[in-house]
């Protein structure tokens, strides 16, 4: 019978309930309750980089908020986790109190157990290994070497990126929780 | 002519209803999908939204960013003025601060713009939470109702069914009119029987019956006769009453 068909709805792209790794560049993200005074921090993406490390891989959105490049490193395999820095801050190892000489020993040593004192913090030693980096997944990427701690009993990371030919760099990272974060898919 | 008017009426009355009951007839069958439909129109509503949120955001991304470029440009030409008037050079002090008050010009003309968009931007937000927030009850509310109106369907089917006022796939409709068929059967069968049955006598037929009977008997005795014979009628045989006593051989 004619009466007895039903035709589907038409399938409508659900831009409403975009995940954060569906963000993509044109997009513009807000994460609530971010920045310092607690209003949101909203950004349109103008920047994707992926990292690998082993079988473990990752990207970095990254975009403008007031005159401050701010980033969201995004980890999709078993579960979504997203860490954002918004102060766009490039610590220096004098700020942080550690040497190279103290990172080569820390690497060396591998031990989870090892921390170091900053800004009144004691920050845990997680891991440190060689990270690629790309600026699409099929480019040559470059590699730098890398050492992550982790604030005690805190949600905050600082990595330590060695770039060669460059200096080292500490950058502070914040677990996000993704259902705070709302895609805007760009026309 | 108020005959011709009646008539109009009529037909028109009747032709309304006809259409409103196919109208009700591809309501009831498409229902569901009227429903799906909507909700899908109310995303496509959304993702507008939230495309133009986007733009929105974008756009006030962008003035603020050269916004609070101004904002700490000022701030640094006002530092930079400060180390010169403590170096003791006054000159390089005012046009640290002439440069200052270029910024400051362009954060005055800046500030509303910013703020403009500012509210755009918020507002769309708040819109596209809004509407999400109403799609969602949209959507469970699409699901009650397509759920009631199937139980409402169910139960009018049982109901008609019960009632005995079913349309023609009314299977309880279709069984009461095939008992009527094969009991109209009976009766004309009946009727028949009764009609084939009329002008006969039960007792004559069973007289005729009975002499029938006779005949055979007169047949069955006159056989008996013919079996006889002429030459045995009236010819005793004497059989033994006991045969003689075997003798043994051995």
């Amino acid at each position: 019978m004619f009466f007895d068909r039903k035709p589907a709805a038409a399938a409508v792209p659900d831009l409403a309930n975009l995940k954060v790794s569906d963000a993509r560049i044109g997009d513009a993200l807000s994460i609530a309750g971010a920045a310092p005074d607690f209003s949101d921090i909203d950004f349109n993406v103008d920047r994707v980089e992926y990292f690998e490390a082993g079988a473990r891989r990752w990207w970095e959105l990254s975009g403008m908020w007031r005159d401050i490049r701010v980033a969201l490193e995004v980890h999709a395999q078993e579960t979504l986790e997203v860490f954002g820095n918004f102060d766009g801050r490039r610590i220096t190892l004098d700020e942080l109190g550690v040497s190279e000489d103290d990172l080569a020993e820390i690497d060396q040593r591998q031990n989870q157990a090892d921390f170091f004192d900053y800004n009144g913090k004691f920050w845990l030693y997680r891991f440190s290994r060689e990270i690629g980096l790309f600026t699409n997944p099929n480019a040559i990427g470059r590699g730098f070497y890398c050492w992550e701690f982790q604030e005690q009993d805190s949600k905050r990371y600082l990595q330590i990126r060695k770039f060669e030919g460059e200096p080292f760099f500490g950058l502070l990272w914040t677990k996000l929780d993704p259902a705070d974060i709302t895609v805007y898919r760009g026309a | 002519m108020s005959f011709f008017s009646d008539l109009f009426n009529r037909t028109g009355r009747v032709a309304r209803g006809q259409a409103n009951q196919a109208v009700s007839a591809m309501e009831d069958a498409t229902f569901e999908a009227t429903v799906r439909q909507t909700i899908a129109d109310m995303k496509t509503e959304l993702n507008k939204v939230v495309q133009s949120s986007a733009m929105a955001m974008s756009n006030y991304n962008r003035l603020d960013a050269e916004y609070q470029k101004y904002v700490r440009q000022s701030a640094e030409w006002k530092d930079r003025a400060g180390l010169a008037l403590d170096a003791g050079n006054e000159d390089l002090a005012k046009k640290a601060l002439a440069k200052k008050a270029e910024s400051d010009k362009q954060v005055a003309s800046l500030q509303a713009a910013v703020e403009s968009a500012r509210q755009a931007s918020e507002s769309l937000k708040n819109q596209v939470a809004e509407l999400k927030h109403k799609i969602e009850e949209g959507e469970r509310t699409a699901t009650t109702l397509v759920a009631r109106k199937n139980a409402a369907m169910a139960q009018r089917k049982v109901s008609e069914a019960l009632a005995g006022v079913g349309k023609a796939d009314n299977a309880f409709a279709a069984l009461s009119h095939f008992e009527e068929t094969v009991a109209k059967e009976e009766a004309t069968a009946k009727a028949f029987d009764q009609l084939a049955s009329t002008g006969k006598d039960a007792g004559l037929e069973a007289e005729f019956a009975q002499l029938q009977g006779h005949t055979v008997d007169a047949e069955l005795e006159a056989l008996k006769r013919e079996r006889l014979g002429p030459a045995r009628q009236g010819v005793t045989i004497d059989l033994p009453k006991e045969l003689p006593s075997a003798t043994s051989t051995k």
